[in-house]
């Protein structure tokens, strides 16, 4: 932890980080501060970026590559019949050890999108409209059976609990690029279709990185952000004069005793209190077109993963780096056929619009947005639903430096293992990464005695296919 | 390197011999000599050996210790620092009139003295340890687990010697008569996050939790990154991953599952538990057990009227002896329906006042007949619903027998319209699940049940036992009284008192105290325990594969390059790992321990990293002091406080942190400790510094965790079941924040703010983070505003005339400048006129908190000085410790 002092207490001023001490202390009092210029310690980027921010539509609870991605027509031969114990003999399983394995045709029919001809089930017709935007992956390899551990890996690239998410990494590595908005912000929504599997603050959590770059979450109901809204009975203006008696004292006392964490402080006050107005503000979908709303098929800020995908954008485009959109539904043990259903109206909508909105407005070359849960799902039922699968699922991206309208990698016949250009989770780490402009190599941390990297110690390598 | 300049000189390697020509021992692991503090020029700065160590260093490298901090930030420095709490402005002005050293002595005595010491130190050793009120993994839980935070502090408050602090964590169950204290301190084993989670294989859990205590005691005690050494040989230190299994090994003892999920009763999950009685449980016990025994004597014990009843009940006896009750069919009806599996329960539908009315559409067969129904498993059909069974019967004569029932899931039963019975519960059916006995009179009687379901199974059991004359009484009672032996005839006496009318009270009252007695019981807290079975084999899993069953089996062992335990013919425990760890020979342990608390008072370890005393940490700057200290630990018998006695009455330690730019410059990281450190203070202290400055802050001691107020909707991402937090009430809220509920997965908001852990890992420093949820907290948050509020009120009847001056005092212990005045006068003036002028909103913000405002202050007032508190708790000032 002896590198944070650095960091946190002291150098502040220098290295990589704009010298707020070092502005006059009018000028803070003139709320005339950008304190959030910290433009993160991979400055300048190890190669140019592709992209400056990224949009993770996180399906937790582990979508079914069968029924999205991944069209096993081999499976829909074997339905009903034992899975060949060829694929199955000494993986790891969840719910299903123990029990008789039997195949589970794919539950709907897939066809061909766009251009391209990219195979996607049909459940999905407006994800399926902007085939040619995505590059798909269908290789995809996890190492954790269990949501909680799976969710940690994908976050964190590690299992033990206290490492930072890939979030954190980012805006660690690269700052944010607004200053009324912290720069990782998280959103959730539930569905209809599934379990609602629990998702903890670890996976948006700083780890050992100080916690000023920890996910925030923003939620539906209450306070958008934690503690945002001032007391009852002190207005706005109140709230303006308490901020400005704090640092007006905080810097008389600055001139007594010399602290740079003083000059710190007193800008943190001033971002929260431009906080105070700016998430609500963006949390307010109002202002949107009544097109745009009808684009996502949202009315309000409801809670929705619809209203959070557009809630992403407006965070995108006020500079926010790194935005996780969960959506936890993803479940299916039982009656998969149905949850599909249910689930992909939930999704596929605003998943489309998310994308086409970014690109109208000339953001997606600069964006990365991402789509996919922590695993997949068996090729064998469990009862009439699917069971937790690491071996082989799919995910896909698109935006800058991204091909659209690619697939990347296959799983067998069955869709139980990837077998060609398998891509593990760390890999996935290395091209978001990557397309920051990161060496996912460089950027590390000493910690109880390794460098610690989003990507570990394994070999990680970005998917040089997929892009630009 | 500077760091390593002397080292090798002073000390000679102990351990060495055991690496192997290898590895040569590091500097943690080398034999701490006793050392004499070097030779100083200056002959006024040094007070003692600490200060020789420093002073030497700093007049090799041609500098200059500051000088000695100001007396209020001295004692505002002490009470931060020893109990976590800021000094009265009182304490701070006798030691601004009188700055002697013995002044400051009896400071420092009464401060160690201070409970709130240990609460601070056990804060600290919370955070190694990973305690917390959660499982951590998948649903997160909660355990019954804080009587081992209790414990920490109790052995802070004792001054317990670290060697025994650290045996009875590791072992505590493993010494020979263990104390209901050392089996609680033995909880530290259990702290390893588990799961629950459906669908996880046992052996991977059971493997990652034997990891999990692997990192943790080798991080607490040792500073070493064993845990680096799971699926592969340590990088950089010699610790192979053989090393890792069999510290491993030592844990293989304890009795765990891989996947809990059975046993839910009081959703207890985690067992196995151990009794955690308070002082006054166990009194009431005592008292309960007297009481039981005087009735008791009173049931044995024969009085004239009594012989008298007796023969009278003998000549009826042998005249017409007594028949089984006459039990009536049973009455069904149901299912009724209507809210969650709690409010079915408890919901009274209608039976209970005579009402058998069948719900609409319901089609149960209303009457069963009696023969053969009793003494088996009957099945009901529905989901989250009750079935009501009634049935009347009736005894000739007074008479006692049992009745035993079974349901799923809960169950009520009245007697002749009394609830008797009350139990809910998640469970299958089976026989004989609860028993009541009954003391009944002649005539007739009625008998209700009611059976609630959750989900799924759904069925109830029923049957009597009414004990005939047991035979070796009937053979004494044929005979003539007379021609009873002495214990013949005690026998028929006895039986008879057992049955008579006469004593039916004092048998209720029996029968009432034996189930407070086991209410009481039921009451006290559990603490999750460390159980010793026999050890499950250890293997290495190779690359840490816990699918590979390939791998060499293991027996416990202390890490080859750290030493080796003495010989011994048997298996090693847990015992032995604790007393090799606390070993004066061992020398690693004081000095990880002595260099963490030194970080604790001058902002930094003297080797800056507390966790890896490895090659890949930063070696000790001060390595012959970091020596003095161990040295000094050891032979002091372990004495935590002094040890902290010997760091804050130092030279060392009264320097000023102030630091001027060319310094700043030349030592950035203070290298030399030429000045003492400033930072902000811990997420606890922020938060109890507001609640002691402004009177609300609780001083009680232990307790169950505390649930102060928290943002709604918080636990919304929990699952299994879905969590509503429950917020406390009363004293509750203003405790003492080393007792807030610690939910590891969503830890307080306003406690992870400020850099408080999960505490799902070993946590030896925490990050000091400034950021703007910091500043939210401190605005917005209830807790703040209300201790702002209190403080206002407390401005208001205490402060005099002088009242700025007195507040500023309150909070920072120094009269504030003209500008500062000018500052608070301004914004005071400003806000009396806007809440004069909007007393709507001065009563919103006074009415913020559940401590009541006095009826006798003026509103706008109290919401004035709310708003000059609000901005003087929030102050740079208010949280730093310099």
């Amino acid at each position: 932890m002896h590198a944070f002092d650095e960091l946190t207490r002291r150098s502040f001023l220098g290295g990589g980080v704009c010298g707020i001490g070092a502005i006059a202390a009018q000028q803070l009092m003139a709320r005339t501060t950008s304190n959030e210029c910290y433009d993160g310690v991979v400055s300048p980027r190890h190669h140019p970026p592709r992209i400056k921010r990224v949009i993770h539509l996180y399906m937790a609870g582990g979508p079914s590559h069968l029924e999205t991605l991944d069209f096993k027509p081999k499976l829909q031969e074997l339905h009903g019949q034992p899975m060949p114990e060829s694929f199955t003999r000494g993986q790891p399983i969840a719910q299903l050890q123990g029990q008789r394995l039997t195949c589970l045709g794919p539950q709907h029919p897939f066809a061909r999108f766009g251009e391209s001809g990219q195979e996607i089930c049909t459940r999905f017709p407006h994800i399926g409209s902007i085939a040619d935007e995505l590059a798909i992956i269908r290789s995809m390899k996890t190492d954790q059976i269990n949501h909680d551990p799976a969710h940690t890996l994908f976050n964190t690239g590690h299992t033990v609990p206290g490492r930072p998410s890939m979030g954190s990494w980012v805006t660690y590595g690269l700052g944010s690029e607004c200053d009324d908005l912290p720069g990782f912000v998280v959103l959730s929504s539930v569905g209809k279709g599934g379990q609602a599997q629990p998702i903890a603050a670890r996976q948006w959590s700083a780890g050992f990185l100080p916690s000023r770059f920890q996910g925030v979450e923003f939620r539906s109901k209450g306070d958008p952000v934690l503690y945002v809204q001032n007391p009852k009975g002190v207005s706005r203006a109140q709230q303006r004069d308490a901020v400005d008696a704090i640092s007006s004292l905080n810097q008389l006392h600055n001139e007594q005793v010399h602290d740079p964490e003083i000059a710190t402080r007193i800008a943190q006050f001033e971002m929260a209190f431009r906080m105070q107005a700016s998430v609500p503000e963006l949390a307010d979908l109002k202002t949107e077109p009544r097109e745009v709303l009808d684009l996502y098929g949202v009315e309000t800020q409801d809670g929705s993963f619809a209203s959070n995908c557009l809630l992403a954008r407006r965070l995108a485009e006020r500079g926010v780096r790194f935005v996780q959109v969960y959506h936890r539904a993803w479940d299916h043990h039982g009656g998969v056929k149905r949850a599909i259903d249910i689930t992909a109206k939930e999704v596929d909508r605003a998943t489309a619009a998310l994308i086409t909105d970014l690109k109208r407005r000339g953001m997606l070359d600069d964006t990365l947005v991402l789509w996919g849960g922590e695993f997949g799902r068996t090729p064998m039922g469990q009862g009439n639903g699917r069971d937790h699968h690491i071996r082989g699922f799919s995910y896909f991206m698109a935006g800058g430096g991204v091909k659209g309208g690619v697939s990347h990698g296959a799983t067998d016949e069955l869709g139980y293992h990837a077998v060609e250009d398998v891509v593990h989770v760390r890999d996935l780490h290395a091209t978001i990464l990557h397309l920051l402009g990161i060496d996912h190599e460089r950027l590390s941390q000493p910690f109880q005695g390794l460098d610690v990297r989003l990507t570990g110690v394994e070999t990680a390598r970005p998917i040089r296919q997929i892009l630009t | 390197m500077l760091a390593h300049r002397s080292a090798t000189s002073l000390l000679l390697p102990l351990v060495a011999a055991s690496l192997g020509a290898q590895h040569e021992a590091g500097w943690a692991d080398q034999t701490v000599e006793n050392i004499t503090p070097p030779a100083v020029k200056s002959t006024t700065w040094a007070r003692g050996p600490v200060d020789r160590f420093v002073l030497h260093d700093l007049e090799v490298a041609g500098e200059n210790p500051s000088p000695k901090a100001d007396p209020r930030t001295l004692v505002r420095r002490l009470a931060f620092d020893l109990t976590g709490l800021p000094p009265s402005h009182e304490l701070v002005q006798q030691f601004v009139d009188e700055p002697t050293d013995q002044a400051y002595g009896r400071i420092v005595e009464d401060l160690l003295a201070s409970p709130h010491f240990a609460e601070r130190m056990a804060m600290y050793w919370l955070d190694l340890v990973r305690f917390a009120d959660t499982t951590g993994v998948h649903a997160d839980n909660p355990w019954d687990i804080y009587p081992y935070r209790d414990w920490v502090i109790r052995a802070f408050l004792d001054n317990m010697p670290f060697d025994q602090f650290t045996i009875e964590q590791l072992a505590g169950d493993l010494l020979p008569d263990a104390t209901r204290s050392q089996k609680v301190a033995a909880a530290y084993n259990r702290l390893n996050l588990i799961t629950r989670e459906g669908g996880s294989q046992p052996k991977e859990f059971i493997a990652r939790y034997m990891a999990d205590r692997v990192r943790n005691v080798s991080t607490v005690w040792l500073a070493a990154t064993v845990g680096c050494a799971e699926c592969h040989n340590h990088k950089f230190d010699p610790i192979p991953t053989r090393d890792f299994y069999r510290l491993g090994a030592f844990f293989a003892d304890i009795q765990q599952v891989g996947v809990y999920q059975q046993g839910a009763k009081k959703n207890r999950y985690f067992g196995p538990y151990t009794e955690v009685p308070t002082k006054e449980q166990e009194a009431q016990l005592a008292e309960l057990d007297a009481e039981i025994a005087a009735v008791d004597a009173v049931l044995a014990t024969d009085t004239e009227e009594l012989r008298a009843a007796q023969a009278k009940w003998e000549h009826a006896m042998m005249s017409e002896p007594p028949a089984p009750p006459e039990f009536g069919v049973w009455q069904v009806t149901g299912p009724y329906t209507g809210g969650g599996f709690r409010k079915v329960h408890k919901t009274e539908f209608g039976p209970e006042r005579g009402d058998f009315t069948v719900p609409a559409g319901s089609k149960v067969k209303t009457d069963w007949l009696t023969p053969g129904i009793d003494g088996k498993v009957h099945k009901l059909v529905g989901d989250n619903s009750a079935y009501y069974l009634y049935r009347t019967f009736a005894v000739e004569r007074a008479q006692q027998g049992t009745f035993w029932f079974g349901s799923d899931d809960s169950i009520r039963v009245w007697l002749d319209g009394k609830l008797v019975l009350d139990k809910l519960v998640s469970r299958g059916v089976a026989p004989d699940q609860e028993r009541l006995d009954v003391d009944l009179a002649a005539g007739k009687h009625e008998l209700l049940l009611k059976v609630s379901n959750g989900s799924g199974g759904f069925g109830w059991f029923f049957r009597s036992e009414f004990a005939e004359i047991p035979s070796e009484v009937m053979d004494w009672l044929k005979m003539e009284p007379l021609r009873r032996t002495v214990a013949g005839r005690e026998k028929v006496a006895a039986y008879h008192r057992s049955i008579t009318p006469l004593l039916a009270e004092t048998r209720a009252q029996k029968a009432e105290l034996t189930s407070r007695r086991t209410a009481l019981l039921d009451d006290f807290a559990v603490c999750m325990a460390t159980v010793a079975t026999k050890p499950a084999m250890t293997r290495v899993l190779r690359r840490g594969d816990w699918m590979d069953d390939g791998g060499e089996v293991v027996q416990p062992g202390v890490p080859t390059a750290f030493g080796a335990l003495p010989k011994m013919d048997r298996r090693a425990t847990r015992l032995d790992l604790a007393k090799w760890l606390v070993h004066p020979d061992n020398p690693r342990v004081a000095r990880v321990f002595a260099n963490r608390l030194w970080m604790r008072f001058f902002g930094r370890g003297i080797a800056r990293s507390l966790d890896d005393f490895g090659k890949q940490g930063v070696a000790p700057t001060h390595p012959e002091l970091l020596d003095w200290l161990a040295r000094r630990f050891i032979s002091s018998g372990w004495d935590v406080r002094a040890l902290v006695r010997e760091m804050v009455t130092s030279a060392t330690y009264r320097q000023s942190s102030a630091c001027d730019p060319a310094t700043q410059n030349r030592d950035p990281y203070n290298e030399h400790f030429s000045r003492q450190a400033r930072y902000r203070h811990d997420a606890e202290v922020v938060r109890d510094g507001a609640l002691a400055i402004s009177g609300l802050l609780v001083r009680d001691l232990f307790g169950p965790s505390a649930k102060p107020y928290q943002p709604a909707g918080f636990y919304q991402h929990l699952n299994f079941p879905k969590r509503r937090y429950q917020q406390d009430k009363g004293e509750m809220l203003w405790r003492r924040s080393l007792y807030t509920h610690w939910q590891r997965q969503y830890l307080h908001p306003a406690m992870s703010a400020f850099d408080a852990p999960s505490r799902e890992e070993c946590m030896v420093e925490r990050a000091q983070s400034n950021t703007p949820l910091q500043a939210l907290v401190l605005l917005n948050d209830p807790i703040m505003v209300e201790a702002a509020r209190v403080f206002a009120t407390r401005i208001l009847r205490e402060a005099g005339d002088d009242r700025l001056r007195w507040t500023f005092r309150e909070v920072l212990q120094r009269d504030p400048s003209k500008q500062e005045l000018a500052v608070l006068q301004s914004h005071l003036d400003k806000l009396t006129a806007q809440y004069q002028g909007d007393l709507a909103a001065a009563r919103e913000l006074i009415a913020i908190g559940e401590k009541p405002t006095p009826a006798d202050v003026a509103p706008h007032e109290l919401a004035a000085w709310t708003g000059i508190t609000r901005v003087l708790l929030s102050l740079h000032e208010t949280l730093t410790r310099n």
